[in-house]
C-alpha cells in the first residue's frame, strides 16, 4: 500500500481544511514541528481512521471524543480521509463516534507514542501484558480454556455428590448387615448373597396368607351379623308372641270383635258426603245423620283397646317376618363366606384336623343353617390358627420387606457405580484436555516471546553496539496470569529489570526495539507504522544509528511515519533525499495546521 | 510446539492459528473426535465453546471407547 494524501477538516488543531500530501517514493515521512503545531492531530487522525483507538485523548481519563472535534466547528464538519494506491479511506464524526465511511477493512496501523514508550519499558507486568495482547489476541482460546475449567470444576463437584450418595446407600446396606448379625466376611458379600434367593415361594405363601386373612375376617363379619340378627329375631318373636295374647284377651272380652272393622268402615262412609245424609244407607229409611255418626263414635270407643291390641300384634308380626327374612338373607351371605375362607384355607399348608374341618365346611350337601352351626362350634381353632397365621405372615412380610429394601440399593450402588465410573472418565479426559489447551497457549505465547526477544534483542544491538546492555528477554511470570515480565543486562548484572539500572534514553530506545519488534512480527508489508514523538534528545552517535535502523526497518512496512519536535533528526532529513520531511508551520486558530510546500 | 519460524504470523488470527493447533493436540491424544471439526476450531478459536459443547466432545470419544475391563473379559 502507497499513501498519497492525507485531508483533515475540523479535527483537533486542523480548524481549517488541511492536505497532506505523501511522496509516493519515499517510505519513511517525516513530519517535524515545534511543540503545538499540530503533530498529534495529525497522528490521531490516522489512529481514528485505522483503528479503533482515539489517539492522545485516549491518555486523558474520561476525555469526552467530542473533543476530536476542531474548537468552533461542528461534529458533521469533521471529516479525515486518507487517499492510497488501494483506495480511499474516509471517516467522519457520528454522535460522539468515529464512523468509517467505506465497507472494507481501514489500513493496518501500529502506533507509538509517548506514553505507551512508558507503558512497554518501565510499566508493571500486567500493563506491559496488555500493550502486547493487542498484537497477538489469544482472548478466544482463553475464554474456550475457561470453560472447559469451569466443566473440570463442575464434573469434580458431581463427582463428590456421587460419592455421597453412595456412601449413603452403603452405609444402610453395611447397617442391615450388622443388624443381621454380620453374616459373611462383608456387606457385600452378605448382599450379593441375599439378593441370589428366590423369594417366589415365600411370596406365594404371604399372598395365600393374606387372602385367608382376609376371607376369614369377612366370614367372621357375616357371622357377627348373623348373630346380631338371630337375636333381634329372638326378641321380635316374644314381642309377637305377647302382642298376639293380648289381641286374644281383648277379643274374648269384646261383645262382637267382627263388628270393630264394620263400624270403623261405616264411620269413613259416614263421614264422607252423601246426597242422601238423612236415610239409613242399609235400610233406606229416614235417619239421623248426626245421631248415627254420635252412636258410631261411641261403640268404637268402647271397643279402643281391641282396635289398638290389633295394630300391635300387626306390627309385631311384620317386624318378626322382616327379621326372619334377613336372618334367612344373613345366613346365606355367611353360607358363601364359609366357602370363600374354606377354599382360601385350603392353598395353605394345613394340619389334618384343619383340613376335615374345611373339608365338612365345605360338604355341598350341608344346610346353610348346618353350615353355620359348623362354623360356629370351628371358631375358635379357626381363630387360633389365623392368629398363628398372622405372625408368620408379619415374618415373611419382614423378610420380603429387607430383601426389597437390599434390592433397591444394590441396585443404587450400582447406578452411583456406573455414573461414578463415567463421571471420572469424563473428569480424566476433561483435565487432560485443559492440560493440553493451557500447555498450548503457554508455549504459543513463550514461543512468540523468545522469537519477539530475539527481535528485540537484535534491533537493539544494532542501536547500542559495543554498550555491554541488552540481553533482552520477554516472558510469562511462572504463575501469574496475563503478566509479562522484561529483562536486560546491564553490564555484568544479568537479568535485571530495565528500569532498575538503564538511563531514560536506553529505555526509550528499548520500547521503541520492542515496538518494532512486535509491529514487524505481527504486521506485514501492508501495515503503517505511525511513531508520535518517541525519541527524546540523544547524542549524534544514537540519532544517526535510530535513523538507520528506520531505513533498514522500512522495507518491512508499508510507510513509516514519524513526527519530532527534535530538531537535530530534522537536520540529519534536510540532507538525505531518501527521506520524505514535512515541516509544520506555527499553528494559528484561523489558519489551522499549516506546512512548508518547498 | 514452536511457532518462532512461521512467517508473519498475523497473517492468521492468533486464535485460530492456536485453535487448530490444540485440535490436532487433542485428536492425537484422542480425547475429541475428528467429528464437527470445522465447528469445533471455530468455536475454541472465537471463545463461542461453552461447558456444555466441551462435555459433548470428550463424551462422544468416551461413550465410543470400549471399556477396559469389558475387552478383558473378552
Amino acid at each position: 500500500m502507497k499513501l498519497q494524501k492525507l485531508e483533515l477538516n475540523a479535527f483537533r488543531g486542523a480548524t481549517q481544511p488541511l492536505s497532506l500530501e505523501f511522496d509516493p517514493a519515499k517510505r519513511i515521512t517525516l513530519i517535524f514541528g515545534e511543540n503545538g503545531t499540530g503533530k498529534s492531530s495529525i497522528s490521531d487522525a490516522l489512529i481514528c481512521l485505522c483503528t479503533t483507538d482515539h489517539g492522545s485523548l485516549d491518555d486523558i481519563s474520561g476525555a469526552d471524543k467530542s473533543y476530536l472535534v476542531a474548537a468552533d466547528r461542528q461534529p458533521n464538519d469533521l471529516l479525515i480521509r486518507l487517499h492510497t494506491d488501494q483506495g480511499l479511506f474516509t471517516a467522519a464524526m457520528a454522535g460522539k463516534k468515529i464512523v468509517h465511511k467505506q465497507s472494507a477493512a481501514p489500513p493496518a496501523l501500529r502506533h507509538l507514542r509517548r506514553s505507551s514508550v512508558v507503558d512497554l519499558a518501565t510499566a508493571a507486568p500486567a500493563k506491559r501484558y496488555e500493550q502486547l495482547a493487542a498484537y497477538f489476541d489469544l482472548s478466544g482460546i482463553v475464554k474456550s480454556e475457561t470453560t472447559l475449567r469451569d466443566l473440570l470444576r463442575n464434573t469434580r463437584l458431581e463427582a463428590d455428590r456421587i460419592a455421597r450418595a453412595l456412601e449413603a446407600v452403603e452405609q444402610i446396606l453395611d447397617a442391615t448387615w450388622k443388624n443381621e448379625g454380620a453374616p459373611h466376611d462383608n456387606w457385600e458379600q452378605w448382599a450379593n448373597t441375599e439378593l441370589q434367593k428366590d423369594l417366589s415361594a415365600e411370596y406365594n405363601k404371604l399372598t395365600g396368607i393374606r387372602a385367608a386373612i382376609e376371607a376369614w375376617n369377612r366370614a367372621k363379619i357375616a357371622h357377627e351379623k348373623l348373630l346380631e340378627t338371630q337375636e333381634e329375631g329372638r326378641n321380635a318373636a316374644d314381642i309377637r308372641k305377647q302382642a298376639e295374647r293380648l289381641l286374644d284377651e281383648q277379643h274374648a272380652a269384646a261383645h262382637a270383635p267382627a263388628l270393630l272393622p264394620v263400624l270403623e268402615e261405616a264411620r269413613k262412609y259416614l263421614s264422607a258426603e252423601h246426597p242422601d245424609d238423612n236415610t239409613c244407607p242399609v235400610c233406606k229409611q229416614p235417619a239421623d245423620h248426626a245421631q248415627l255418626l254420635m252412636h258410631l263414635q261411641t261403640r268404637l270407643t268402647q271397643m279402643n283397646s281391641l282396635r289398638e291390641a290389633s295394630l300391635a300384634a300387626s306390627a309385631a308380626r311384620t317386624e318378626h317376618e322382616r327379621l326372619q327374612t334377613l336372618w334367612q338373607g344373613n345366613l346365606e351371605s355367611l353360607n358363601a363366606d364359609v366357602l370363600k375362607f374354606a377354599a382360601a384355607m385350603n392353598t395353605l399348608e394345613n394340619a389334618p384336623a384343619l383340613k376335615d374341618m374345611l373339608s365338612a365346611l365345605q360338604n355341598n350337601e350341608l344346610l346353610p343353617r348346618k353350615r353355620a352351626e359348623l362354623f360356629a362350634a370351628s371358631f375358635d381353632t379357626l381363630h387360633n390358627f389365623l392368629t398363628g397365621k398372622i405372625v408368620e405372615s408379619d415374618s415373611i412380610s419382614k423378610a420380603l420387606d429387607q430383601y426389597g429394601l437390599i434390592r433397591e440399593n444394590w441396585n443404587a450402588i450400582m447406578e452411583n457405580r456406573a455414573a461414578a465410573d463415567k463421571n471420572n472418565a469424563l473428569l480424566t479426559a476433561a483435565g487432560a484436555a485443559l492440560h493440553i489447551v493451557e500447555s498450548a497457549r503457554k508455549t504459543y505465547i513463550e514461543s512468540e516471546l523468545r522469537a519477539v526477544s530475539a527481535e528485540v534483542d537484535a534491533l537493539y544491538q544494532a542501536l547500542h553496539p559495543n554498550e555491554n546492555i541488552g540481553d533482552v528477554r520477554l516472558f510469562l511470570k511462572e504463575k501469574g496470569r496475563n503478566s509479562l515480565e522484561l529483562t536486560a543486562r546491564f553490564h555484568h548484572h544479568t537479568d535485571i529489570a530495565p528500569q532498575s539500572l538503564y538511563s531514560e534514553s536506553h529505555l526509550d530506545t528499548l520500547a521503541l526495539c520492542i515496538f518494532f519488534a512486535l509491529a514487524k512480527r505481527y504486521g506485514n508489508s501492508d501495515t503503517i507504522l505511525l511513531m508520535d514523538d518517541v525519541l527524546g534528545a540523544c547524542d549524534e552517535a544514537h540519532l544517526d544509528r535510530f535513523i538507520q535502523l528506520l531505513q533498514d526497518q522500512a522495507e518491512h512496512f508499508a510507510h513509516i511515519i514519524v513526527t519530532t519536535h527534535y530538531r537535530p533528526w530534522r537536520e540529519r532529513y534536510r540532507q538525505q533525499g531518501d527521506i520524505h520531511l514535512i515541516e509544520l508551520l506555527p499553528w494559528t486558530p484561523e489558519g489551522g495546521i499549516g506546512y512548508r510546500r518547498d | 510446539m514452536d511457532n518462532s519460524e512461521t512467517a508473519n504470523p498475523a497473517a492468521r488470527n492468533s486464535n485460530e492459528l492456536l485453535a487448530e493447533q490444540i485440535f490436532r493436540q487433542l485428536l492425537e491424544a484422542k480425547l475429541i473426535s475428528n467429528d464437527g471439526k470445522a465447528a469445533f476450531i471455530s468455536g475454541l478459536g472465537q471463545g463461542t465453546l461453552k461447558e456444555g459443547n466441551w462435555k459433548i466432545a470428550l463424551e462422544q470419544v468416551l461413550h465410543t471407547q470400549p471399556m477396559s475391563d469389558e475387552t478383558s473379559e473378552t
